[in-house]
């Protein structure tokens, strides 16, 4: 019998569900401290929102400790939600079904997926147990313009700091931008949601079990709608804390540069022939407040990074250039962090084109890349931190400029005879 | 075709074809007629049905001494049907819809009107003489099988004019045409290039076994027949891409079977025993009549395709049958003698199934889901009547039905200059059964009909798929898989009239979710042990399996 990604309890669940026209999944692990509001929020949400639809919300956990499956199951609403409400037309289902198969996002999300597609759901929203979704507002926003066909795919972007979530600003949404050629704010958001085609389309595609979806499928189904056609806009979030934030910083990059390469694979005829930057539509309301700046301990930063550099840079020529193996090694002995632009983007795209060429040791590169992000990180905070927040974004637009204008030589490199 | 439509060459896989005559259809000058302005005018309706193809019977000029299939001129319109360009305006609105149409090709024979046998028979050094069949005695051919044998005494008849016996293996005014003939074959050629320059689709080859004649043999199916098909069909793929051959041979499969050849003769032919054996297992409550004869159809090359219906212009024809099977259908299809005609019965689906919704709807659902390309007629899909009182098979020709106004919205002519009168009894009469209500009620035949062939359309394993039966111990259910690349259906129907319990062995299938693909629900996933199912009377079910 072939492995299914949906449990037998999940299946019988299902089966007195039947077909709805919106499905909310929320992946939980330990988030006992705001599932109950999201869960509230969700059910004032249909009742409130959307009274004539079907609706389920299916919680896929983790294997939680905290007593979050529990607190799912018991939320219910309070006077106050009582008083937006009305009374409830249809059976509001609440699925509580514990994954299994390999732990991580991507297991949850291909049951919630498989569940999409057998309930034939139009609508699929993924909400984040930590994110903003504590209100019903919040929940509906995400699924109004999918549910009215305005869009196939809405990703959050989030009003951020300009030194804020420096793996997004200094790497992922710059690749993603010039590569996949859409204005992209958040390739790695935790929340979104798409139409139940494109999450049938998904559940086909031979990915599930691949590196670009256990280290980061969130990257992974933004770049196949873009790659695949699918009309793709944004909406405007408030940043929580949890947002974007992965287990260690050494970790999520090596996860995210390995599924970003899996990514460039899957769509290499895609993205070869893409040269222009499209702007995505947007919902919502930017609230247009600046948060505060994160502190980083930054010579702490580089001191990691310049000492992983040294033990490594031997290899580095199997990768790089020699003239710009030679810059780092000088650079790190002469204790500056002074990383520009080119030089940057010329790094991370001989990376990629270095994964391609050597997919068996591709867990190895990403390693060696960990230092070299880090280096750049420690210089761009370091170099960033006396300037104000525009003069930092001014910064982070001209890297995008950068990502595109060498993105040429990342084709040539990619395309040529391995 | 519409530049948006992706043009598949094999579309016929996958298409559902609606036959129609267009004398039948719609009448759009009031002469009692129906046109191609009236067919045209209904276009939508066509489209809105959901199927692909347009079947359009006959329409040439013909002196109709047998339903037009004795073409006078072939490269033209019937007067009563219209003019050339309004044909060719149906066919562009037809296209611009998406939808396909083909024509008629009388490829064995002629009516004795047509030019090319009046000159062929004013004397024996005629040019055009050799275009026929002749010969001084009606004794060569021995032996052949005289197929109207209520009508015709021998295959040969006697030409007074050129004083010599013309050969036709069908009525004596229908003279064959001689293949052996080189300029026959090029000017058939000619005509179907006519045609398909104008945009046709394909054609219906009719009667294609009878094209050469041998002595000493039984002058059907010959090596030289084959040939003939093989050299239009070659000319066809080296000028046309996406065209289609129909052929007619009402045999067994196996004898049928040569008409695909490699994939180089017909792209399409007729399954014609699989339709009465669909009635008779109904009629049973025994899915065994329709397994024997799926089982013993031969496989045919991948580029072609079955031709299955349940009811057509003609009889339903007991010809595929034993005598006891025969005797049997006409005892419980056709109790009034009236109805008996031929070797066959002439009624439609809806009074054969005694109107009985439940029974039609099963019907139709083993139509559109047995493999081959379905094959609607014109009627069926609002549940039209027949009437046996009228001659020949024009009980199932009767004019269309779209509304309960005057001559049920076919023609603004008096009703008695109808080419046939309308059905007009209480049950399948068109104040009762018509287009109109049927649109406006959600739960008519005719919206189940449009849903049943959207189902269809929603996946490629009923036109492409393979087959194999579960074979339950309950015999009264028919259940089946149909498997194409990575998808399978499992269809269950129970043919019986009352309630149905089934254990169905679909352990190869483990793991599998079955869902409904009408309703969408989800059923219990498929392990290792039986399967249990219940099934109403007449109920059918189509499940996509899934492995999620």
């Amino acid at each position: 019998m072939l492995e299914s990604a949906l449990s037998d309890t999940l299946l019988r669940q299902l089966m007195a569900v039947g077909q709805v026209d919106i499905l909310v999944g929320l992946p939980t692990l330990n988030n006992a401290g705001t599932v109950t509001d999201v869960v509230r929020a969700v059910n004032v949400a249909f009742n409130r929102d959307f009274p004539r639809v079907r609706t389920v919300m299916i919680n896929s956990d983790g294997g939680s400790t905290d007593g979050t499956p529990e607190l799912v199951r018991a939320a219910t609403l309070t006077e106050a939600d009582m008083v937006q409400t009305s009374h409830s037309l249809r059976t509001l289902h609440r699925v509580l079904a514990p994954y299994h198969g390999l732990p991580g996002k991507h297991t949850a999300l291909h049951s919630l997926f498989a569940a999409a597609e057998l309930t034939q759901a139009k609508v699929l929203v993924v909400l984040d147990p930590s994110g903003p979704a504590t209100i019903p507002e919040r929940v509906s926003e995400l699924i109004d313009p999918v549910l009215r066909g305005e869009t196939q795919f809405l990703a959050p972007r989030y009003r951020r700091h300009a030194r804020d979530g420096v793996l997004i600003t200094q790497l992922v949404r710059p690749f993603v931008r010039a590569v996949y050629g859409v204005g992209l704010d958040e390739p790695l958001g935790a929340e979104f949601a798409c139409a139940g085609a494109f999450a049938s389309h998904c559940l086909d595609r031979d990915i599930w079990n691949h590196e670009a979806a256990r280290f980061a499928i969130d990257l992974w189904l933004r770049s196949e709608a873009i790659a695949t056609g699918v009309s793709v806009s944004q909406i405007w979030r408030p940043a929580t804390s949890g947002a974007g934030l992965r287990a260690t910083l050494r970790e999520a990059v090596q996860q995210i540069v390995l599924s970003l390469a899996e990514c460039l694979r899957a769509h290499e005829n895609f993205w070869i022939a893409t040269t222009a930057i499209v702007d995505l539509p947007t919902f919502g309301t930017d609230t247009a407040v600046i948060p505060d700046s994160p502190k980083w301990d930054v010579p702490s930063l580089a001191g990691h990074a310049r000492q992983d550099l040294l033990a490594i840079s031997p290899v580095l020529t199997e990768v790089l250039d020699r003239e710009t193996v030679t810059r780092i090694v000088e650079d790190i002995a002469r204790d500056e962090w002074s990383v520009d632009d080119e030089l940057w983007v010329r790094i991370v795209y001989a990376f990629a084109v270095a994964m391609r060429r050597s997919r068996a040791g591709s867990e190895d590169l990403a390693g060696m890349f960990v230092p070299l992000y880090l280096w750049r990180a420690a210089a761009f905070m370091a170099r960033t931190a006396p300037e104000q927040p525009t003069t930092v974004q001014q910064r982070l637009d001209g890297l995008c400029d950068t990502f595109l204008r060498l993105k040429p030589a990342l084709v040539s490199g990619w395309s040529a005879e391995v | 075709m519409p530049s948006s439509r992706p043009a598949d060459p094999l579309w016929y896989k996958d298409a559902v074809f609606y036959q129609l005559h267009v004398k039948s259809f719609a009448d759009s000058n009031g002469d009692g007629i129906g046109d191609f302005p009236g067919l045209t005018s209904k276009l939508d309706h066509l489209a809105s049905l959901g199927v692909d193809c347009l079947w359009v019977q006959p329409m040439y000029p013909s002196p109709f001494r047998d339903d037009g299939y004795d073409i006078s001129d072939y490269t033209n319109i019937h007067p009563s049907y219209g003019t050339l360009e309004q044909f060719q305006t149906f066919l562009d609105q037809a296209h611009a819809r998406g939808l396909r149409v083909i024509i008629e090709l009388v490829l064995n024979h002629t009516s004795d009107q047509h030019a090319w046998f009046v000159e062929a028979r004013s004397s024996t050094d005629n040019p055009r003489r050799d275009w026929y069949v002749w010969s001084d005695t009606d004794e060569r051919y021995a032996g052949v099988r005289i197929i109207f044998i209520d009508t015709e005494l021998s295959n040969w008849s006697w030409d007074p004019i050129s004083k010599a016996y013309y050969w036709h293996r069908f009525f004596s005014h229908q003279p064959d045409l001689n293949y052996d003939n080189v300029a026959v074959r090029e000017e058939m050629w000619r005509v179907m290039a006519y045609w398909l320059d104008r945009g046709v689709d394909g054609f219906r080859v009719d009667a294609v076994p009878y094209l050469i004649e041998r002595e000493g043999t039984s002058c059907e199916n010959l090596p030289e027949t084959h040939a003939v098909l093989k050299e239009l069909r070659a000319k066809l793929d080296a000028h046309y891409t996406g065209k289609v051959l129909l052929s007619e041979a009402n045999m067994w499969p196996e004898d049928v079977r040569p008409y695909f050849g490699a994939g180089d003769e017909c792209h399409m032919s007729f399954h014609f025993p699989i339709m009465p054996r669909m009635f008779m297992a109904l009629r049973l409550e025994d899915r065994k009549p329709l397994i024997d004869i799926i089982e013993r159809t031969p496989a045919i090359p991948d580029s072609c395709q079955w031709g299955i219906f349940l009811r057509n212009h003609d009889e339903l024809t007991l010809e595929m049958v034993t005598e006891a099977e025969r005797e049997y259908m006409w005892d419980e299809y056709a109790k009034d003698p009236r109805a008996r005609i031929n070797l066959g019965i002439r009624r439609r689906l809806a009074t054969l199934m005694e109107g009985d919704r439940r029974r039609i709807e099963l019907m139709s659902a083993l139509l559109m889901s047995l493999p081959g390309s379905p094959i609607m007629y014109y009627g069926d899909e609002i549940g039209m009547g027949d009437n046996v009182y009228l001659g020949d098979r024009n009980s199932v020709r009767t004019p269309m039905q779209w509304n309960s106004g005057l001559n049920a919205g076919f023609s603004s002519a008096d009703p008695e200059r109808l080419w046939l009168p309308l059905i007009s009894n209480a049950l399948f009469g068109f104040q009762a059964v018509n287009v109109e209500s049927q649109q406006r009620n959600p739960t008519s035949l005719l919206n189940w009909t449009r849903r049943l062939i959207s189902v269809r359309r929603s996946t490629r394993v009923f036109g492409r798929g393979s087959i194999e039966f579960v074979k339950p111990a309950n015999h009264r259910v028919l259940a089946f898989t149909r498997t194409f690349v990575r998808e399978t259906v499992l269809c269950v129907n129970n043919l019986a009239g009352t309630a149905q319990a089934v254990e169905l062995d679909l352990a190869k299938f483990a793991g599998a979710i079955p869902i409904e693909m009408f309703g969408g629900s989800i059923f219990p996933r498929i392990g290792t042990d039986p399967y249990v199912m219940m099934m109403g009377p007449y109920t059918f079910y189509w499940f996509r399996l899934r492995w999620l």
